[in-house]
């Protein structure tokens, strides 16, 4: 049974308001701006969110919506500009969002009241994270002292709830994302319960009502009546209430996009929520010691010198710290593949259809390398030759651009590659999540190995004590921070 | 949530359930049973590939999966090989006596059999020979294997034959096969289901190929059913092999390639059936969701 905690916030619901009517505003003449779908999913990703305001999380989220041009572009294409809107503007509202957000952390709150709460009655919380959320979760709970809980991912949930022996459990989630979630919650038979702001409520009561119409619709169906010869006779009609909420759900956008995707995305999606729009968010970090600089994503995490593991955003200049190195990585792609055959046959299946054209072009075209590499460029290619060499060598997965990709379209003209790109850029997605998660358990071990020295089961397949210490101190030794530099570079779509 | 109309599942229940439900040789319960009998239709019904989707969260789809299974070995057994073929080469083992034998001659429809020997014997041991043996004989008295087998096992294969046919023998071979698509963990997951004194998988001759072509057999002797984790598998090691194919089966499979196994279907003619656990949208195809209000209402009535 689904259980709703709804948090009481009137500060909240006045913005919320405010935001709606400036969308509303630009939908009018003269602007006719239908939607701003990236900010849809700035909203859904920031109602989600219950790291504190520390958290490196809010900073980089308004960096985002600031650096953001999706409303300038659309109004400059009516030769407008952002301050023809006055105080009807959408961005500095979603950004007063962001603030009241941070500081108050009423779902944070919330939902640790929550577990407190089950705590005081023997109840063991069973909480379905994110892999943004897990840690903060996880120092929480250790700083608060509660030890009956666990943490699971939300792909992890038919199997989870087939091991549950006792009675006493409380699954808790704090976020909605779509009717995928709600349709899972609904049929476990266990209760859940439910953290989530007054609009987010608004879009659970959308799904309730779409729920009972297909119940309706499948109870009434004549394929029912033809099979089983009985008819199915409905008690009373349905009402549709849809309006308010249809409102809400289109500006707390994925939700909207979400509703027919597949199972598979949907989780991935659900689990990363970092993946929320195509800005890459990259740190260079030079060194005191004469070392190579390196180059991080914004949700990496490095080891500190005390062994643990933080988020690259909470480095400063003086801090030492270790950076994983990728090498370890090799073995996670057959560990994964052992875990998920259906998936991973699939994820292979895509990966060939843009590696074949490319390679079979180069091939029988009777070009020479260099060509190629121009060739690719003149068609939008981003990529340096030594990475294209790897493409041609079949080492890579998938392109990380999209640019990419469809450079190797333009050149090959592949038919199948053309009507496939869809379901490519799916498995790509679902691919990198998958070693996402992965990455974080192998890097998971190195912390417990750094601080206790004991090799978990994963890096026990390639390292011994010995051998595990000298690739530490060759690859990843630690080194001072002397200058951080932040860039956003955009993924061309 | 809206109350449903409870008179329609105690129809259901009453047309779909089977009364001996409760006595079957494997363990049920309503909802099953219905489904079974759902099955069952599908199979007699023509032109009618039906689907059945569950909520992934039910807990009881090991058992459901095991009862569709079972009636699909029930239906196999039925296209028996009642006239086999036997040929010089074959090995057979002795109902009532822990014998094999290997046919030495075949001549003018009798055969003469000779003795493998297991174990040590001592060196003027002499293969025990049958000669001139009749057809009937050997149906009767024999079964034929692939390889070494215990007499136990084969005793409670017969048993099940018994019980479901009432005819006292094993068939050397099925003339037709059906195969099972689901994932590796559940073919084996029937070694834990009861039946008679020992489990669905041990009782079933069945056969799991996996991608590479490899076969893992559950009993030496000729499969009534293939296992395989997805529909490739399925055409490249068995149906572009001309074998012959009753029914394909769909257990908890994404199916991504509806469209080709339909088109193979017009081709080959088999009957297609599944049980899924995610949507699945197909002009060729039916589909009845069952919603998780609806399991309960069933099993409490």
């Amino acid at each position: 049974m689904i259980q709703l905690t709804v948090i009481d916030n009137n500060e909240l619901e006045d913005i919320f308001k405010e935001y709606r009517s400036s969308l509303d505003f630009l939908k009018t003449s003269p602007f006719y701006i239908e939607a701003l779908k990236t900010y849809d999913t700035y909203l859904s990703r920031l109602l989600k969110t219950i790291v504190k305001a520390d958290d490196p999380f809010y900073a980089e989220l308004k960096k985002r919506i600031a650096f953001n041009r999706e409303l300038e572009n659309k109004l400059a294409t009516q030769g407008f500009e952002i301050h023809d809107l006055g105080n009807s503007n959408p961005k500095n509202i979603l950004l007063k969002i962001v603030n009241l957000l941070c500081s108050e952390n009423n779902k944070t709150k919330a939902f640790f009241d929550k577990i407190m709460d089950n705590n005081s009655k023997n109840i063991t919380s069973v909480i379905i994270s994110n892999n943004y959320d897990e840690d903060f979760i996880t120092n929480q709970l250790k700083i608060i002292g509660i030890v009956n809980y666990e943490i699971i991912r939300y792909s992890r949930i038919d199997t989870y709830i087939k091991t549950i022996k006792r009675e006493d459990v409380l699954f808790i989630d704090y976020s909605l994302d779509g009717y995928h979630d709600f349709l899972k919650y609904y049929s476990i038979d266990f209760d859940i319960s439910l953290v989530l702001y007054e609009p987010e409520k608004l879009m659970y009561d959308l799904y309730v009502k779409k729920y009972q119409r297909e119940l309706e619709v499948e109870l009434a169906s004549p394929f029912r009546e033809k099979l089983s010869g009985i008819k199915y006779e409905t008690t009373k009609q349905s009402q549709d209430t849809r309006s308010i909420a249809l409102t809400i759900q289109s500006i707390i956008g994925r939700t909207n996009d979400i509703d027919d995707i597949e199972e598979t995305e949907f989780e991935s999606l659900k689990e990363n929520p970092e993946f929320i729009d195509d800005l890459v968010y990259e740190y260079i970090i030079d060194y005191e010691e004469d070392l190579e600089p390196d180059k991080l994503d914004s949700n990496e995490l490095v080891f500190d010198q005390f062994n643990k593991l933080v988020k690259i955003g909470k480095i400063r200049k003086g801090d030492r710290i270790r950076v994983y190195d990728e090498r370890l990585n090799h073995n996670l792609y057959d560990i994964a593949a052992q875990e998920d055959e259906e998936t991973f046959q699939l994820i292979e299946k895509y990966s060939y259809l843009w590696k074949n054209p490319l390679i079979n072009y180069y091939k029988s075209n009777y070009i020479t390398f260099q060509e190629l590499f121009e060739y690719l460029k003149g068609l939008g290619l981003t990529i340096k030759d030594s990475t294209l060499r790897n493409y041609i060598e079949g080492k890579t997965m998938f392109p990380m651009r999209r640019a990419d990709l469809n450079a190797i379209l333009k050149l090959t003209k592949d038919q199948k590659l053309a009507e496939g790109m869809t379901r490519l850029l799916k498995y790509k997605r679902i691919y990198h999540s998958i070693m996402i998660s992965l990455g974080k358990n192998l890097r998971g071990e190195i912390c417990n190995y750094l601080q206790t020295k004991k090799i978990g089961n994963i890096l026990r397949k390639d390292f011994t004590s010995e051998t595990l210490n000298n690739f530490i101190n060759m690859y990843m030794p630690l080194k001072t921070v002397k200058k951080i530099e932040i860039n956003i570079k955009d993924e061309q779509s | 949530m809206e109350l449903l109309n409870i008179n329609y599942y105690k129809k259901l229940v009453n047309k779909f359930c089977r009364e001996s439900f409760n006595n079957e040789l494997i363990l049920s319960d309503k909802f099953i049973d219905i489904n079974y009998s759902f099955f069952d239709k599908a199979l007699r019904t023509e032109d009618l590939n039906l689907f059945i989707q569950i909520p992934s969260t039910y807990l009881k789809i090991n058992l459901l999966f095991a009862n569709i299974f079972f009636k699909a070995a029930a239906e196999q057994f039925l296209n028996a090989e009642e006239n086999p073929i036997y040929e010089i080469r074959d090995k057979l083992k002795a109902n009532k006596r822990n014998k094999e034998y290997e046919i030495i001659e075949v001549r003018d429809g009798l055969v003469t059999l000779e003795e493998i020997i297991k174990g040590k014997k001592s060196p003027h041991y002499y293969p025990e020979r049958h000669r001139d043996l009749s057809l009937q004989k050997l149906k009767n008295e024999y079964t034929k294997i692939d390889k070494g087998l215990r007499k136990s096992r084969l005793d409670n294969c017969r048993q099940l034959f018994n019980k479901l046919f009432n005819i006292d023998y094993i068939p050397p071979s099925f003339k037709s096969k059906s195969i099972i698509v689901c994932s590796k963990k559940i073919w084996e997951s029937f070694s834990e289901i009861k039946i008679l004194d020992s489990n669905l998988k041990s009782l079933i001759p069945s056969i799991y190929i996996n991608r590479n072509g490899n076969e893992t057999k559950s009993i030496n002797i000729d499969p009534a059913i293939y296992f395989v984790s997805d529909y490739c598998t399925a055409y490249d090691y068995i149906i572009k092999k001309n074998i012959k194919i009753d029914n394909i089966i769909i257990l908890d499979r994404k199916v991504d390639n509806l469209p080709t196994i339909i088109q193979d279907q017009l081709d080959k003619k088999f009957k297609l059936f599944g049980i899924v656990t995610t949507k699945i949208e197909n002009p060729h195809v039916k589909v009845w969701k069952w919603l998780k209000e609806e399991i309960k209402i069933i099993n409490e009535l």
